[in-house]
């Protein structure tokens, strides 16, 4: 069976890469730009796996963070695999480490913009194995 | 201390000494004068005190001479036997006595036997040529006066009351007589003396007259200023001289270094004296009789009190005068002092309120000469540091404003730079991820012209790459709110490794051995992001300058007890010159080997700074040609 990927980026561009990347290589995409829709999708088409950027801009919503915390709690969702895919990590002043965390950024993974196809796969393969061992 | 104090304590001191010396100075001149001046007037006082004591004489003398050409008493002397004439004379020449204040007068004959006696109880008959006066008429046909001493058994027969006399004055049983002789003549012949004399033991009269003749009879509390006394020997037989019991002190003795000198050597005596209960400025001189004998001393004697009295007056007057004009001297000194201290206070009180801060402190009065001078240049030193001062402060202000505007700038680039870069990497995040979606075969097979011409394409987007990254680095690290966050952190596992796996595949690429010499368990105190951005850096720049084919080496040694973490490659190195513009902003070393090599010129700045904030130090070291290898230890 065909598995699906939720994308939740607010760069058409991106999205689109990403699109033609995924769906070339076997993936289904589920695609959203606005980040007020990111749980209530999740919860509609309930993908394998969700790749996740961080800075929404221009709307109003929650940012990526928030949105992870929230898909963590929810009890249906918090199994499906989060991977923040942003370029916000070299920009913020992080006097706090911006790494994957329990309670504060509760996702499977954490890549930095720009990514390569190998490794965004390499990523992805990663997680929907464990997940379909566990 | 302060200065009017220091004057004013001189001043007084200066001044007391000078009162001092000038007190002692004019109590030893006034001493010496009193004393002086008073033993000037003891010795003037004896003078007349003797001419006193002689007037008395020549008065008898002059009397005398005058009735011994009386020619009843001729008469009687040629006929001393007839009773009528003997009577008539004794009765007139008795009252002549009396009249003259004679104790004695008596009629000689010229053989010396005493003829008539005009004192009670008459006695006559008896040879009187031993007595000194008749001895001398006698002798040498001539009157004579003076004083003479007649024994005891001499003096009862000129009566028992003037022994009685004598002896209840003085307790001498002989007595003192001053008076005279004169021959009485007839053609040249002497037929007789004639003689009369006044006793003086006990005689107040007499001496009173004498000292009157001194000292007109001055008291000075309740004692005679002048006293006078005639010594029998060494006893008193006559004086003013009050004794210790009430009465005259006659009867007393003269004390025994005076009756020495002037009664054995025959010399004057002068000096201060005790005499019975008080000291006198006293002057003795002898008595002596006709034949030259000494037979007792006329004394005087001032008071002494008096002249101390006058001497303390003196004495005290002056000192007063002098304590008063000093203390009016000072005053005035310290008024003047004052008025010539003022400028300095007000000089001083200015200094203190400049120093403070106020600055429009100055000496607003005016004052003369070297005072006036130097507060006006005290006030045009202050009008010059005010003057400066707010020059200075003017410019502090444009600096800072300046300053903040500049910082401001530098803000407003750095803000700007961030946000153009993160602006410009969601565009390049697609566009890498599209390139070798394309390039890598995802979308169908390329040949190989094809993914030459996506490999030049994907090298100048990780040119873009580094760009971005290096900018962004380096707004984050240049906003001054930069707070490090150090922490615990395996080197290797959380920094190094994902490093190389950015540039795994240009290693590769350029067939380039690398050798990661740090531990696993190596543990830093140090911002791993930070930590990242300096292993980025260093092997970008190993990879990228590094020799085809040649080594790139990750060390971590200890030198001089600190870890230093190192990173090696093989190439054409760096110039000895050009190291110290390696970790300069924007410095960009070219070299005929690198050309083509672009590089922000950010990143080893960036990593100084790094290397710097965790306190620690990153350098280079190099030999052209060969290798280069830089170097950073972390506090």
């Amino acid at each position: 069976m065909q598995r699906k990927i939720l994308i939740a980026d607010d760069d058409v561009q991106m999205v689109s890469a990403l699109r033609t990347l995924l769906e070339n290589v076997g993936f289904t995409v589920a695609v959203t730009h606005r980040s007020k829709e990111v749980v209530e999708l999740t919860r509609r088409e309930r993908p394998d796996l969700i790749l996740l950027d961080v800075l929404f801009a221009g709307m109003p919503g929650p940012d990526g963070f928030e949105i992870s915390r929230k898909l963590a709690k929810d009890a249906e969702l918090r199994t499906t695999p989060v991977i923040i895919l942003s370029g916000v990590k070299r920009v913020i002043a992080s006097d706090f480490p911006v790494e994957p965390d329990e309670e504060w950024l509760p996702v499977a993974a954490f890549l930095d913009k720009p990514v390569r196809p190998d490794q965004l796969l390499k990523e992805i393969e990663r997680l929907l194995s464990d997940r379909s061992h566990s | 201390m302060r200065l009017l104090t220091k004057f004013i304590l001189t001043t007084v001191a200066i001044f007391l000494m000078l009162a001092i010396t000038l007190s002692t100075v004019s109590t030893l001149w006034i001493n010496k004068n009193t004393i002086n001046d008073a033993q000037h007037r003891v010795e003037v006082a004896i003078r007349w005190a003797r001419e006193a004591f002689n007037q008395k004489n020549r008065d008898a003398h002059q009397v005398l001479a005058v009735v011994a050409q009386n020619e009843l008493l001729r008469d009687f002397l040629d006929n001393p036997r007839d009773p009528k004439l003997a009577a008539a004379v004794q009765e007139k020449f008795n009252n002549f006595r009396l009249q003259h204040h004679m104790d004695l007068l008596n009629i000689v004959s010229a053989d010396g036997t005493v003829l008539l006696r005009t004192r009670p109880p008459f006695n006559r008959g008896d040879d009187i040529s031993d007595n000194p006066f008749i001895r001398h008429v006698l002798l040498n046909g001539k009157s004579i006066e003076g004083t003479i001493v007649i024994a005891r058994s001499a003096l009862i027969r000129e009566g028992e009351s003037l022994l009685e006399r004598a002896v209840d004055a003085t307790g001498e049983p002989n007595g003192m007589f001053t008076g005279t002789a004169v021959p009485v003549m007839r053609g040249g012949k002497l037929i007789g003396i004639i003689s009369s004399g006044i006793l003086i033991n006990g005689n107040n009269d007499f001496i009173d007259t004498v000292r009157d003749a001194v000292s007109y009879g001055d008291y000075y509390k309740g004692r005679s200023v002048g006293t006078a006394t005639i010594f029998m020997g060494d006893k008193r037989i006559a004086t003013n001289v009050v004794g210790n019991k009430a009465g005259r002190a006659t009867g007393t003795s003269a004390a025994a270094d005076v009756a020495d000198m002037v009664l054995l050597h025959g010399e004057a005596w002068s000096g201060r004296a005790w005499v019975v209960d008080a000291w006198y400025l006293s002057y003795y001189e002898p008595l002596r009789d006709p034949d030259n004998n000494i037979i007792g001393m006329l004394y005087v004697g001032e008071l002494e009190q008096k002249y101390r009295d006058i001497r303390f007056k003196a004495v005290a007057s002056v000192v007063s005068v002098i304590f008063v004009a000093m203390i009016l001297s000072i005053v005035v000194f310290i008024l003047i002092a004052r008025s010539i201290l003022e400028p300095v206070r007000k000089l001083r009180d200015a200094t203190a309120r400049l120093i403070k801060g106020e600055r429009s402190a100055r000496v607003t009065e005016s004052f003369g000469g070297e005072m006036g001078d130097l507060t006006r240049s005290f006030n045009n030193m202050a009008d010059d540091i005010e003057r400066h001062t707010a020059e200075i402060e003017r410019k502090q202000r444009e600096l800072a404003a300046l300053n903040s505007e500049l910082e401001m700038t530098n803000r407003n680039y750095i803000d700007m730079l961030g946000f153009i870069s993160h602006e410009l990497k969601n565009p390049l995040a697609s566009a890498v991820l599209s390139l070798h979606t394309v390039k890598d075969g995802y979308l169908g097979e390329l040949n190989d012209k094809q993914k030459k011409g996506l490999d030049n394409v994907a090298e100048s987007l990780d040119y873009f790459k580094e760009l971005i990254r290096s900018y962004l680095d380096l707004s984050k690290l240049e906003k001054g709110d930069y707070v490090i966050n150090r922490r615990n952190t395996a080197l290797k596992s959380a920094v190094i490794d994902p490093a190389i796996n950015g540039l795994a595949e240009e290693i590769r690429r350029h067939h380039m051995t690398l050798d990661i010499g740090v531990h696993d368990d190596t543990m830093v105190d140090a911002d791993p992001d930070l930590l990242r951005i300096v292993y980025d850096n260093l092997l970008g720049n190993a990879v990228k300058y590094g020799r085809e084919g040649g080594a790139i080496r990750l060390r971590e040694k200890v030198r001089d007890g600190r870890r230093v973490f190192s990173v090696y490659n093989e190439g054409t190195g760096i110039p000895r010159e050009k190291m110290d513009l390696l970790f300069k902003k924007f410095s960009r070393i070219y070299s005929p080997e690198n050309a083509g090599k672009r590089g922000s010129g950010l990143g080893l700045y960036a990593c100084r700074e790094i290397v710097r904030k965790h306190g620690g130090e990153i350098w280079a070291e190099s030999e052209p040609g060969k290798w280069v290898e830089f170097s950073f230890e972390i506090g």
